[in-house]
């Protein structure tokens, strides 16, 4: 298994958000998270990725056989977790080129491998630039600063296939696409889903499960996962909202 | 004639009286006369010769291909009475580009040259600079007017650099100021630079010590640029702690003539970079950079005093500070509009980056507008790291560290990119990748340690 939660409790500021999540996930697989806004999927994907701010109070999450919590944030990041933010941030006078470096051979030290001159760093980027539709112009700009919504996105997809994660948790990167942006990034998605990694996709919209297609979704609703079904199940919340699912929420 | 301990002991005996005093964080936490006050001032010594300095330095900056002069403890390090960008020529103000002594020059020479360089002493009234009230009483200005005697007193040698009218030098001059010693020092370096008209020259000037050395220097450069003519002068400091550095530089410009200006303040325990520019004719053009990377227990003060007296001037300023550990700065920019500039553009800003919580940041931008016809700004901003771009970038797989790293070069490189010069951007960029890896100390190779290969 390559992640397994059991029972994650977690809090901000003495708030509990977090109240006894379950999910496993394993390679291959591709998960969505759907829920009400709120509710605690950013919080989710944060606690996992590792950010300090968030309690966690109880609860285990295995990654890779290992105790997550062992692991600081850019350990996690070396192990193969990628968090594609909600809200991506910005970094001025910081160029996407020379943040990616130092990510990949960072990356790549951690793994005991020697760091990528420059001329082949220029061409892997070149290569996965292509994938996402990523102007030179782009990519010498500072990270995500003064990018369109749907440019701060696709750069999280690129940043993704540089790094090509073993688990990516990719959190409403669909938000804010227009048709064409959603394509490209459900593609870059896909091209990188294979039999030894898997991508939780946290999103609102069935629209983007035509796309990528899951083979498990979950409701996350105050604080847990309140049902897990198959892509069937994102049609239905479609059709019906979250309402029917009252019963199943059982605090307040 | 004094002699120079008496000298001392008067400084010394009059400085107690002149300490600020005052609260407040702008009671000057940083004042040369503190430092003459000290107890242990007067075992500090003068040196009165440059025999026994060293009078070549080694320094093999990578790709940095300059004219290299070198000044030893105030001392100019060369073959007396030559022209030091042409050994096998005299000193002489003539056709041709001359970095001398100013005593190597002849009598009717250095009285030509320092005629430039009057002009503040004058009585306000009957000088060109109209100087403000504020400016005039005991204050900033005056002092600067008593440290410019003191250097002047005691300074054992100057250093010229002279271009004739439309004499461009094919590379830039690099002057090195090195303070060696193994005993207390209290040192006046002088350079005297007049640009005549249309010239234009690239200058680095770094100042370097030993790790350890215990240096108090009361620095003075005097610039002249006459009409049109062009000076890029990068002033980069990178000494030990125990040094205490007062650098003042001083700047007349005439009609059109242009002045880019960096201060760069890479190391040392107490630094003051003060700038004083009378902009006296019209288009004259002054911009004025700054730079301190700070951490233990430094400490830097950056005074900054732009006169406008013409027309159709203009001044930016624009200064930037990473302050870690208990390291101090203090930013103080005043920008005086006289009622006959007209027209006048200036702008000031000053911006500091606290990287640990007991750092301290203090900045007073001011200005002093007494035309009606101009466009002037000023803004001072104190911040931390962004949190959420080292959580970002650690996400990514990159350390705590060298996340913070990359956000403070990449708050200096706003600053570095400035520099007109590419070779010298790249070097001066390289320099402040060592200071935030914690390098440039390290580097005990080469006395400059500004040496070393990629990192
Ligand atoms: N930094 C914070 N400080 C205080 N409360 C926070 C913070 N971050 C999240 N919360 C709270 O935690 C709860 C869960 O937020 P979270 O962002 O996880 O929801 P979400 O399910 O991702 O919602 P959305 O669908 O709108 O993105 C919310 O009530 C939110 O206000
Ligand atoms: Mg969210």
């Amino acid at each position: 298994m390559l992640l397994e939660i059991k029972d994650l409790h977690a809090s901000i500021n003495g708030k509990p958000i977090l109240k006894g999540v379950n999910l496993h996930v394993n390679r291959g697989e591709i998960h969505a998270i759907m829920g009400p806004n709120g509710n605690g999927k950013s919080t989710l994907a944060s606690v996992i990725a590792g950010k300090e701010m968030f309690k966690v109070d109880g609860g285990q999450i295995n990654y890779k056989g290992k105790n997550l919590f062992d692991l600081n944030v850019e350990e996690r990041a070396c192990e193969g977790i990628f968090l594609g933010f909600q809200y991506p941030v910005e970094i001025p006078g910081v160029s996407i080129t020379s943040f990616m470096r130092a990510a990949v051979n960072q990356q790549r030290k951690y793994k005991g491998l020697d760091p990528m001159d420059t001329f082949a760093f220029m061409k892997y980027m070149e290569e996965k630039q292509a994938l996402v539709g990523m102007t030179d112009k782009l990519a010498n700009r500072s990270v995500n600063e003064g990018f369109s919504g749907g440019e701060k996105k696709k750069n999280e997809i690129f940043q993704m296939a540089m790094l090509q994660p073993e688990l990516a948790i990719l959190d409403e990167t669909d938000s804010g696409l227009d048709i064409d942006a959603l394509r490209i990034v459900a593609g870059g998605v896909n091209k990188l889903a294979n039999k030894d990694n898997a991508v939780v996709v946290i999103t609102h919209y069935q629209r983007l499960l035509d796309y990528i297609v899951p083979d498990f979704v979950h409701v996350l609703a105050d604080g847990k996962i309140v049902k897990t079904g198959t892509k069937e199940l994102a049609k239905e919340l479609e059709v019906k909202g979250y309402d029917w699912l009252k019963d199943h929420i059982t605090d307040k | 004639m004094q002699n120079t301990k008496d000298m001392l002991q008067q400084w010394a005996a009059s400085a107690k009286s002149r300490i600020p005093t005052g609260r407040g964080m702008f009671a000057q936490h940083i004042s040369l006369w503190k430092e003459l006050a000290a107890n242990d001032f007067l075992q500090r010594k003068t040196p009165l010769s440059g025999n026994g300095l060293p009078q070549e330095f080694r320094c093999d900056i990578k790709d940095l291909d300059t004219h290299r002069v070198s000044v030893c403890n105030g001392f100019v390090a060369g073959q007396a009475g030559r022209n030091l960008l042409f050994p096998d020529k005299d000193a002489a103000l003539g056709n041709a580009p001359c970095v001398c002594r100013l005593q190597d020059l002849s009598p009717a020479e250095r009285e030509r040259l320092q005629a430039f360089f009057q002009a503040e002493e004058a009585e306000p009234e009957s000088g060109k600079i109209r100087l403000t009230a504020d400016f005039a009483k005991p204050g900033r200005g005056a002092d600067t007017l008593q440290f410019v005697r003191l250097n002047r007193e005691l300074a054992p040698e100057t250093l010229v650099v002279y271009l004739p009218a439309g004499c461009h030098l094919d590379k830039p001059l690099q002057i090195v100021n090195l303070c060696l010693g193994n005993e207390p020092l209290f040192l006046q370096p002088h350079y005297l630079m007049l640009l005549e008209k249309g010239a234009s020259l690239s200058l680095v000037h770094c100042t370097d010590s030993h790790p350890q050395a215990d240096i108090l220097a009361n620095a003075l450069t005097e610039i002249h640029l006459q009409a049109e003519a062009r000076l890029e002068y990068i002033q980069m400091q990178n000494v030990g702690d125990r040094c205490k550095i007062f650098h003042h530089i001083q700047a007349n410009l005439q009609a059109g003539a242009h002045l880019n200006l960096h201060r760069m303040t890479l190391n040392g325990g107490i630094t003051q970079n003060n700038t004083e520019i009378n902009l006296l004719e019209p288009k004259a053009h002054a911009e004025v950079f700054g730079l301190y990377l700070q951490d233990r227990e430094q400490k830097t003060d950056n005074q900054v005093k732009i006169n406008h007296v013409a027309p159709q001037t203009y001044s930016r300023e624009l200064f930037k500070g990473v302050m870690d550990d208990s390291a101090q700065a203090y930013f103080k920019g005043h920008v005086f509009v006289s009622p006959q500039a007209q027209q006048t553009e200036a702008y000031q800003s000053c911006r500091n980056l606290l990287v640990s919580p007991k750092a301290q940041a203090y900045a007073k931008p001011y200005l002093e507008i007494y035309a009606d016809d101009v466009q002037c700004n000023h803004g001072v901003t104190v911040g931390q790291l962004d949190e959420d771009a080292l959580f970002y970038m650690r996400c990514r797989g990159i350390s705590a560290e060298s996340a913070r790293r990359l956000l403070m070069r990449a708050y200096a490189d706003e600053i570095l990119k400035e520099i007109g010069v590419e070779e010298l951007r790249l070097w001066l960029t390289s320099l402040v990748k060592k200071r935030f890896s914690g390098q440039l100390q390290a580097c005990q190779d080469c006395i400059l340690s500004c040496t070393g290969g990629e990192c």
